[in-house]
């Protein structure tokens, strides 16, 4: 099973093979290691790679795992494939909600030509106002959205035609 | 069960002779193989970094479940063939694992003369498809073809089994309940067209891919309408306004991640009951092989040697053992399956004929699977011979093998002439699998008697036109004649031919039969009556 | 004067459960309203009555002066303790409910029109002589507002003058962005408070936030229960608190809280109410604002006096005399307070969203926890994303930082991202421990606060973690040959 894993932004490939008791895993070119999960009481788990073990707190909803360690908590996104090869073909297109909200105010419409960092939409959320720019100059394709409508996060707010290659 | 107990001495000079002969043999191969897959024309390299496509092995890996094998199957069809410049006959197909199912992934290579069909082409999609409907194997097929070679088209078109027995297969596969997903990467024109058709699943890439029964070119040939591939039968068009796709997609990435979650959904295929043990390496290093098979296919070596590099522990129970002794018949494990094995351990006799007869009838009745290793240079002859009933009784062991229902695997170790070629599941008698090694021969008569009598029949042609030949010029037709008969009978010749389904490593025989095995056991198979055997 | 035999809790969450607490201690039934999003809070399910209330959204349903009119009426509640923030510091709402004969525990609407309102406070600060920051209103200068506010120099601070908890805030630093910067204070004010009323002051760097809490009967006695430190913030809200200020002279500490007790008393303030001070590098303080409410760190108050805040609310409202003077008010031991938000300090410390997967508090001596939240519930977009407040009353300051960081370290919320580690890294921090803080304190220390990098072989760790422990990576399970036969090709 391979997968791309993001984990602070960034995505990871992550490739398991081998049957239930002596799982192997890689990431990205790295070499395959043995590894193993050990599941304790109240979320908490055990996780050996290799010769490296930490103790973690976890918990997974959807695609989603939280985990504690290193004083710190993280969220993993596990990507699906057909939806991640698909959103490599948006990148730097599509700007997308930071955070569930509501559109208060559209700028722009199909067509209309903006200049890197103009604002194009207004969002609020929690009572935050947040600008939505355009990270580069373009043509906005298509606005997703209208004032009054909501919107979980990530989801695609505005679109911009492709880049013409030169 | 007991283990063969191996005689060969790794330390003779007869080892090390055969050895580093077949050492030679293998690079040869690995060297050919590796051309195959991996030359190609730079100007064409550079055409599909432009389209943005990738190559096709790159596809096949983004394909595979990670940590699982590929069985390439035929990787050296056509290698002798049009000048050698259609490697793999122009499209790659082998059986691997995809979302935990086996499968039949079949590739055009786009790479090679823009994915064009030649007649070999067509011989081996014919043949992949015929595979998959014998070992009921869910079809991938990555579409990305030019269409036929014009200027070969009549060996690729009008017959039985050539490019309409493909689209014929789908349709047989379709209704078998056995599964096919087409994923369109490039242009899929005239009956091509009908490959994602046909399928159950089709997935088509913007851009890049398109479907059409006449290509523009030929469209403004034909009716004056001018139109662009895209507007005519792109991904847009036959997903949303045809309905003869089913799914558009940006990328090939993006595709074949569509086509893995598609595979993700089919039912896991129930493998017939048949008990699985524990498998066990075999005791003998399979590598020892190249030790054992002699560099001359006159010389005979003990086919008991190379089934105890192949078996699970190199365990083998031999039946029958001491009547008809130039057959090896027994049982023995291969991945903890129960499967026969018939090997040659020289001439066929009347007796080694009705063991075989015997052992298969028994094979037939408990549906174990059979491994035939073919070293056979032909029946018996001569008086005694033929009074002693010869040729009945190797039509009886051809009776009885014809018919059988249970999967047979053949692999040709050595030599493979005449009629004995019939009796150990040749190509004719619908083997699941057949490979060759390196070193085997194949025709209907031994090389030496055969070029004897071409050179005798080519010599007497020219006595007739009044020609007086001087003992050189006699040599060098001899020469000629040999050298052609060599040529033809060789593995290389046989796999350009697709007289099987590839060339293998002989170290890999084991492996190899484990994955056809498997596929094999996908489908029930059961007792079968025999014709009449004359007694 | 009135009892109070049943109290209406208008508000939520955590001090829905805190009030809630003291009731029952009092043996005071206690009624809860609550929006269907609050439906599973654990206060909800505290109280002995529970009232729908309904509104166009979560939050306007708590701001909805008739929905707690018509709930104190269905259930006969005679009392209303608002909380902080919603309707606390609603004049409107106080007036209403006097006229139905509701006691309103708090203080009287006149105090909270002119201390509530941060102009009218600072005009009456002015006339009576408490110190002040340089400062503009928009009364004051009406259409020279903006001119006005260019000539306090830089950089300027833009406040809504209705409310506050960092709304309707804008800090200037540049004159061109002034006129932006009053239009979106405006809007926001608006929009949170109903008044879009703004002034501008002058923004003192590096200043230190001081309140003292004060506490008035309805016989003129005020007293004062000691001062907190309120300056670590993020977006002008307070996340730190404690008791008492950390290097503050014994001088120092009672002229501001003298001050303070005397602004309430020139004010004629009853009820609960805090009086917020900048102080100064050089040791200046001035009047901020007074926020005439119970505020929302007012726990570290309690810790560090043994007193109840609430009940002390509860008892004047019913026309008791405090009972303590000032010089019975001792404080012992030192007091923190975390808010754990559902925010991401990685990100502009925008709020998190998700259902809470794992959630579980620390308990132990010294530790309170006031918590509004239990595991399975949702973090909405609806309110405020605070989960809870951690306090920890230690003897000394050291050991109240250290049993702080050992709480942290014992609160696993997973599911939405928190604070919790930002906060343990902030505690962790040089300057906090000697006391070297001010309300810039964060954006100061930005990059020594960000998390500890991670090396390859915990990212692997998490992403292996992470493969094992999802359904996503699930493989289907292979046979022989399969399993002997790895990744071959031939």
């Amino acid at each position: 099973m391979q997968r791309r894993i993001n984990l602070c932004d960034k995505p990871y490939l992550v490739t398991r093979i081998g049957p239930p008791r002596t799982q192997q895993l890689k990431v990205d070119d790295g070499q395959f290691q043995p590894v193993r999960l050990t599941s304790m009481k109240n979320g908490q788990a055990m996780i050996q790679l290799g010769g490296s073990r930490v103790h973690v707190q976890m918990a997974v909803k959807g695609e989603t795992v939280y985990i504690r360690a290193f004083n710190q908590t993280f969220a993993l996104d596990i990507l699906n494939p057909v939806e991640q090869a698909a959103r490599g073909n948006f990148e730097g297109n599509t700007c997308r909600a930071p955070m569930p909200g509501t559109v208060v105010t559209v700028d722009v419409e199909a067509g209309t030509r903006v200049m890197e960092g103009q604002s194009m939409m207004t969002i609020e959320s929690m009572k935050i106002l947040t600008n939505i720019c355009a990270p580069r100059e373009g043509e906005v394709a298509r606005v997703h959205f209208e004032p009054g409508s909501t919107f979980g996060k990530n989801a695609a707010l505005i679109t911009l035609t492709k880049k013409e290659t030169v | 069960m007991r283990r063969i107990k191996s005689k060969v001495n790794p330390l003779s000079s007869d080892f090390c002779t055969y050895q580093h002969h077949n050492h030679t043999l293998l690079e040869k191969f690995h060297e050919h193989q590796h051309r195959a897959r991996v030359d190609r024309p730079e100007r064409d390299v550079e055409r599909l970094k432009k389209q943005n496509k990738l190559r096709v092995h790159d596809r096949i890996d983004l394909l595979l479940d990670p940590g699982t094998p590929f069985l390439e199957l035929s990787v050296l069809a056509a290698n002798l063939a049009y000048g050698g410049t259609v490697p793999s006959a122009g499209v790659v197909s082998g059986i691997g694992i995809v979302s935990g199912l086996e499968v039949m992934i079949m590739a055009s290579d786009s790479s090679i003369k823009g994915g064009a069909w030649y007649p070999l082409t067509v011989k081996k999609m014919v043949r992949t498809l015929d595979i998959a409907i014998e070992n009921h194997l869910p079809v991938i097929h990555l579409v990305d073809a030019a269409g036929a070679y014009l200027p070969l088209q009549s060996g690729l078109f009008p017959d039985r089994h050539m490019a309409g027995r493909m689209f014929r297969n789908q349709c047989i596969l379709s209704a078998m309940g056995v599964e096919q997903v087409a994923l369109v990467l490039g242009h899929s024109t005239a009956g091509g067209a009908y490959i994602p058709t046909l399928s159950d699943y089709s997935i088509m890439v913007r851009g890049t891919g398109g479907v059409f029964l006449g290509g523009p070119p030929l469209v403004k040939a034909a009716t004056g309408e001018e139109v662009t591939a895209d507007e005519l039968g792109g991904a847009d068009v036959h997903s949303a306004i045809s309905g003869t796709a089913d799914y558009a997609v940006d990328s090939e990435p993006e595709g074949l991640a569509l086509v893995r979650e598609i595979v993700g959904t089919f039912p896991g295929r129930a493998k017939k009951a048949v008990e699985q043990r524990e498998p066990e390496d075999p005791y003998y290093d399979p590598r020892e092989l190249y030790g054992v098979i002699p560099d001359d296919v006159k010389k005979q070596f003990d086919m008991r040697e190379v089934i105890a590099r192949i078996v699970d522990g190199s365990r083998f129970h031999e039946f029958k053992p001491d009547f008809g002794t130039t057959v090896v018949c027994g049982f023995a494990f291969l991945y903890g399956w129960r499967v026969g094995i018939i090997g040659n351990n020289g001439v066929l006799f009347s007796d080694s004929a009705l063991k075989c007869t015997q052992f298969m009838q028994i094979c037939n009745r408990d549906q174990v699977p059979l491994i035939f290793l073919q070293n056979i240079t032909g029946f018996m002859i001569g008086k005694a011979y033929e009074h002693g009933g010869i040729t009945k009784n190797g039509a009886k062991m051809l009776m009885v093998q014809s018919n059988l229902d249970v999967p047979k695997l053949t692999i040709m170790t050595n030599g493979s002439f005449g009629a004995g070629n019939y009796a150990m599941c040749g190509r004719a008698f619908d083997a699941r699998f057949l490979f060759s090694w390196p070193n085997s021969q194949i025709s209907v008569m031994g090389m030496e008697q055969a070029v004897k009598t071409l050179t005798q029949i080519r010599l007497k042609s020219l006595e007739r036109q009044g020609k007086i030949l001087s003992k050189q010029e006699v040599d060098k037709i001899q020469e000629d004649i040999s050298q052609d008969y060599l040529e033809k009978s060789g593995a290389y010749y046989a796999t350009s031919e697709l007289w099987d389904d590839g060339i293998i490593d002989p170290a890999d025989t084991r492996k190899v039969l484990g994955i056809c095995l498997s596929v094999a056991l996908n489908r029930e198979f059961g007792k079968t009556p025999n014709g009449i055997l004359r007694v | 004067m009135p009892d109070i035999t049943q109290v209406l809790i208008a508000n939520r969450g955590e001090i829905a459960c805190r009030i809630l607490r003291t009731l029952n201690r009092m043996d005071i039934p206690g009624v809860v309203v609550y929006h269907f999003a609050d439906a599973d809070s654990p206060a909800v399910k505290m109280a002995a009555t529970a009232v729908q209330i309904h509104g166009p959204t979560p939050v306007a349903a708590y701001l909805d002066v008739e929905n707690m009119i018509a709930a104190c009426k269905e259930t006969g509640a005679d009392a209303v303790h608002p909380g902080f923030g919603f309707l606390a510091e609603n004049p409107k709402f106080a007036k209403r409910l006097a006229r139905e004969g509701i006691t309103f525990i708090g203080p009287h609407p006149g105090a909270m029109e002119l201390l509530g309102n941060k102009v009218s406070a600072r005009t009456f600060c002015m006339d009576n002589g408490f110190p002040l920051i340089t400062s503009v209103t928009e009364a004051e200068a009406k259409e020279n507002f903006i001119e006005s506010a260019r000539k306090i120099g830089l950089p300027i601070l833009i406040k809504a003058a209705a409310g506050g908890g960092g709304k309707g805030m804008q800090i200037v630093r540049d004159h061109r962005s002034l006129d932006q910067a009053v239009l979106l204070a405006k809007n926001e004010a608006q929009r949170s408070f109903g008044d879009d009323e703004v002034y501008a002051e002058r923004l003192l760097e590096e200043p230190r936030h001081i309140e003292v809490q004060i506490m008035g009967d309805l016989h003129g006695n005020v007293v004062h229960l000691g001062e907190r430190e309120c300056s670590i913030q993020r977006r002008f809200q307070k996340i730190i608190e404690e008791s008492p200020a950390p290097m503050l002279t014994r001088e120092l500490r009672e002229k501001i809280c003298t001050t303070a007790v005397e602004i309430a008393r020139r004010a004629n303030y009853h009820n609960a109410g805090t009086v917020e001070f900048i102080l100064a590098p050089d040791n200046e303080f001035y009047f901020l604002e007074m926020n005439t409410r119970l505020q929302v760190e007012h726990p570290v108050t309690e810790m560090v006096t043994g007193l109840d805040l609430v009940e002390l609310q509860i008892r004047i409202a019913r026309g008791e005399t405090l009972p303590l003077v000032q010089d019975q008010i001792k404080t012992t031991g030192h007091a923190i307070e975390l808010r754990l938000y559902a925010e991401d300090p990685a990100n502009d410390f925008l709020p998190s969203t998700g259902a809470l997967l794992a959630y579980s508090l620390p308990t132990g001596k010294g530790i309170r926890i006031e918590n509004g939240f239990a595991r399975g519930m949702q973090v909405t977009s609806a309110f405020d994303p605070m989960l809870a407040k951690l306090i920890v009353h230690e003897k000394n300051r050291n050991q109240a930082i250290a049993l702080a960081l050992q709480a942290l370290n014992d609160t696993l919320v997973l599911g939405v991202t928190t604070n919790i580690d930002f906060l343990a890294r902030i505690l962790a921090h040089q300057a906090f421990r000697a006391g070297r803080i001010h309300t810039g304190f964060i954006p100061t220390h930005t990059k020594e606060l960000a998390p500890l990098p991670l090396n390859q072989e915990q990212r692997d760790l998490l992403l292996a973690a992470a493969a094992l422990g999802s359904r996503e990576f699930s493989d289907p399970v292979l046979t022989e040959p399969y399993t002997s036969l790895g990744d071959w090709r031939n």
